[in-house]
């Protein structure tokens, strides 16, 4: 008996012609976003105009600098009486606050962990994170007596990298064997940020001479949405979400991970931040025989795609002012804050 | 219908994103990797091993060792020109 629901021969060739089209489209529109990413060339280098601030290091001899509205804080090398200072917008000192030590109000080694907004122009609300301590304290400073108050907001109890309170009970942190994770304070619940908890060995890694193999820094949006992490032994990025802790991407520059991992290249990143549509990172490059640092400034879209890159004098740590989009590189040689104004930057 | 699950194998392959994000390194690759190395010590179950070729930076950890044989963890050290910086491995006997 003839079989009438059978296909024509025609019509199963004409299927399956569109069948393969569409997995094939399928195949460049996935391709086309993909999230692991090496630049191993950049496009043609820009010098960039900016505005130098010269300091004084024996007024304020400054290990790193936070943007603080009108304010800058500084952590201060050793030699200051105060281990944390208010510095006005041409960098001269306007107060300090913190001291080294183990008292109840005092620090080890004292971290800028963001400004909280203060209800009086007088009131800064600086937290402060302990790094060996692992304590996170909110510190107001009062910049018309010139005191302070330090009071303990979180205790970890083990030395923690980053601290960060996202909202009244979910904080980004971050242990000494840097595997970045979310915290609900509520429920004690632990979120690694994808990629984070791979092999992870928490016996070696509790270890209080452990050493981590990449050692990072973040920094998070100004709606505290996303976190761009960088290496600061391997020139490595990677941005994720703060909701579910995804990673959206991750970029390498000149060799994938693997490699950046057992070559002896020195290069690494100074800074990076997310402004607002596009992520702005200082790229460090070190001869390794003469010692010499070349600094660029590299310029993504809000898909990490890198758009320009920019000479710069060398820096040593960079920061941010989100609200000017003006990137500030403190360079400890030329004892020289560098001003970049990257609004309209391509 | 060969040639499409074929074409739809391709396509899945060149799509699978990668997630491996660090690639362990063991204590020989990181030996090997590395430049001359100083000195070996131990403290406790854990072997140091120093090197002359760090270049300390604000965010990084790195390990001391004093004279008397103790190590210690230092924190947001800076400084410019090389240092000597240690790692500390699980000594075989430790483990």
């Amino acid at each position: 008996m003839e079989n009438t629901n059978a296909a024509s021969p025609s019509k199963v060739r004409k299927v399956s012609r569109l069948l393969m089209t569409a997995a094939v489209c399928l195949a460049f529109a996935g391709c086309g976003e993909q999230k692991e990413r090496v630049i191993r060339h950049f496009p043609s280098t820009d010098t960039l105009a900016y505005e130098a601030l010269r300091y004084d290091p024996v007024v304020c001899n400054m290990a790193t600098l936070n943007y603080a509205g009108d304010w800058w804080i500084t952590t201060n090398r050793h030699g200051n009486d105060n281990c944390m200072s208010v510095l006005d917008s041409r960098l001269r000192p306007v107060t300090g606050f913190g001291m080294i030590g183990r008292g109840p109000q005092e620090w080890l080694v004292p971290c800028f962990a963001g400004l909280q907004k203060s209800d009086a122009d007088s009131l800064l609300y600086v937290m402060v994170r302990d790094w060996p301590e692992g304590k996170l304290y909110k510190t107001v400073v009062n910049l018309e007596s010139e005191g302070y108050e330090v009071s303990l907001i979180k205790d970890f109890g083990i030395s923690m990298r980053a601290i960060y309170r996202l909202g009244d009970s979910t904080y980004l942190c971050n242990g000494d064997n840097n595997r970045y994770y979310l915290l609900d304070e509520t429920t004690g619940d632990r979120t690694f940020l994808e990629g984070w908890d791979e092999n992870i060995h928490e016996a070696a890694e509790n270890n209080s001479l452990f050493i981590p193999e990449i050692q990072t820094l973040e920094s998070l949006s100004p709606d505290s949405s996303q976190v761009i992490i960088y290496g600061l032994e391997v020139p490595v990025l990677y941005l994720h979400d703060l909701d579910d802790g995804s990673l959206r991407y991750r970029i390498c520059i000149g060799n994938n991970l693997d490699a950046l991992m057992s070559d002896d290249r020195m290069d690494y990143f100074a800074g990076a931040y997310i402004g607002d549509g596009y992520t702005a990172a200082v790229y460090c490059n070190m001869d390794v025989r003469s010692g010499e640092v070349e600094s660029f400034l590299m310029m993504f879209d809000r898909n990490m795609k890198l758009k320009n890159a920019y000479a710069i004098p060398p820096a040593d740590y960079v920061t941010f002012n989100t609200d000017k989009s003006i990137l500030a590189c403190l360079s400890y040689v030329d004892e020289t804050v560098y001003l970049f104004d990257l609004n309209g930057l391509p | 219908m060969k040639k499409l699950i074929f074409a739809a194998a391709i396509s899945l392959l060149l799509c699978a994103g990668g997630a491996v994000l660090l690639a362990h390194v063991s204590s020989d690759e990181f030996l090997n990797a590395n430049a001359a190395l100083l000195a070996r010590e131990s403290d406790k179950d854990d072997d140091i091993y120093c090197f002359d070729d760090y270049q300390f930076r604000v965010g990084a950890t790195v390990i001391k060792c004093n004279e008397d044989g103790t190590c210690e963890k230092e924190y947001n050290n800076i400084g410019h020109g090389e240092h000597e910086r240690c790692e500390s491995f699980k000594s075989p006997e430790g483990q």
